[in-house]
């Protein structure tokens, strides 16, 4: 599903946030990103993703790769309602149906601005999981959603999405032991 | 707003147009001679008296048209250079002097120029032209370059369509500083455009009347022509922002069903 090797990238010449990293992910792996504060844990996900250029070394994904991500940012569209961005990227049947399995059927026609963080949260993960993703990038993304949702999110991740190759940032080790099948130090 | 806040907002409106307005009446009495001050009443009376006139409602629809026709075609023109140049650096270096001459230069120089270029019907159209198209073309452009730089990553890691991120992303980014620039260049419209045809004296026109007022030493006319434009002016302004504000509303409520 996607093979990253000898991968090396800085934003300053002064000072590389990847040095020489490698990685092969097969579909159905869950692995958490793991390593202290400016490690290169978001950095990694952007290379991964396409809005970052290598500057050393090839990420390879498998051809017709759907990628899709959850950034540290929720980058909702502060104009739509939570419906009308999830449907940015699937029909509005299949924006309901996430939005309402993420616990969110109250809240279709609310603004981003007038949800909480978790809400928030739980939308941006609505739109990535509504593109069907075979590869799925989360970045911090189950920040300030409480345990007992959390835990259903993780049991529809790893039940609906079962074939989904998931990267994921977490700083809870709670949620690393119950989520992911591997962790990769940076 | 409600409505009760918005009457009390519109009191307060009136109430400070009254308070200029008898300004305006007591420095008249003050000074005593309407060549040199008409009053409010004299003024009044004097519009009263052109309305009644033939070619008073003609002229104001010929300058109308012509003042409407430089502003579209000026708007047009800003949304799809600003696009451009935000598209292109080339296209940014190259118009940034043409953009700074235009603005920099007296639009009576622009006015008497266009008079050598083209029939005196046109200058007024081209003029206001002239003076809309850096407004809009430079706050399109702002705008562009204000859209949430995070959004257009997500649009890209998402694939979404060119057309998708140009409505749902590009458009409403812009739309405000398009919004506040048309209403400002719109007030500079009539003032470029009636200043052009009492220079090219226009057939028609409410700058020829205000022309005739001058070489006639009829003050009175001279303000109630002046009148009619802040008038129109005021008015198209708050037209164009219900219009524009009312599109954005809707589209938005689209967007979301």
């Amino acid at each position: 599903m996607l093979t990253i090797t000898d991968l090396s990238f800085s934003y300053t010449s002064e000072r590389p946030i990847l040095e020489g990293f490698s990685l092969a992910a097969a579909r159905g792996e869950r692995i958490c990103i793991r390593g202290a504060s400016g490690k290169g844990k978001t950095t990694l996900l952007r290379l991964i993703a396409g809005l970052e250029t290598p500057q050393k070394g090839t990420i390879i994904l498998e051809p017709g790769c759907k990628t899709a991500m959850v950034f540290q940012e929720d980058r909702l569209l502060p104009w739509l309602t939570a419906k009308g961005n999830v449907s940015l990227v699937s029909d509005d049947v299949s924006a309901v149906r996430l939005l309402t399995a993420l616990g969110l059927g109250d809240a279709l026609d609310a603004k981003p601005q007038t949800l909480s963080g978790g809400m928030c949260r739980r939308v941006a993960l609505a739109r990535a999981l509504a593109v069907q993703p075979d590869l799925l990038l989360l970045d911090e993304a189950f920040k300030g959603i409480d345990p007992a949702r959390k835990a259903e999110i993780f049991h529809l991740l790893q039940t609906q999405y079962r074939d989904c190759c998931i990267l994921f940032t977490s700083h809870e080790e709670a949620e690393i032991v119950s989520f992911a099948t591997r962790v990769v130090e940076l | 707003m409600a409505y009760n806040e918005r009457l009390k907002s519109l009191l307060k409106t009136l109430a400070a147009a009254v308070f200029w307005l008898l300004c305006w009446q007591g420095l008249s009495l003050l000074v005593k001679k309407p060549l040199l001050l008409p009053s409010p009443v004299e003024t009044a009376q004097r519009l009263w008296l052109l309305v009644g006139r033939g070619d008073f409602w003609q002229s104001i629809g010929m300058t109308l048209l012509r003042v409407t026709a430089g502003f579209l075609c000026g708007a047009v023109c800003g949304v799809l250079f600003g696009a451009l140049s935000a598209k292109s650096k080339l296209i940014e270096r190259l118009s940034a002097p043409l953009l700074a001459v235009v603005k920099a230069t007296p639009v009576a120089s622009f006015i008497i120029l266009a008079l050598v270029w083209i029939q005196k019907d046109g200058v007024p159209v081209f003029i206001t032209f002239l003076i809309v198209l850096p407004v809009i073309w430079n706050n399109v452009l702002t705008g562009i370059r204000q859209t949430d730089r995070s959004l257009l990553e997500m649009a890209q890691v998402f694939r979404l369509p060119r057309r998708t991120v140009l409505r749902r992303i590009y458009a409403p980014s812009v739309l405000p500083y398009f919004t506040a620039s048309a209403a400002t260049a719109m007030g500079l419209a009539w003032k470029a455009g009636v200043a052009a045809e009492v220079i090219a004296m226009s057939n028609l026109s409410i700058g020829y009347h205000l022309y005739r007022a001058k070489i006639t030493l009829e003050t009175p006319d001279l303000f109630a022509w002046t009148a009619m434009v802040v008038l129109l002016s005021v008015v198209l302004e708050r037209l164009l922002r219900l219009v524009l504000q009312r599109g954005e509303g809707r589209k938005r409520d689209a967007d979301n069903h």
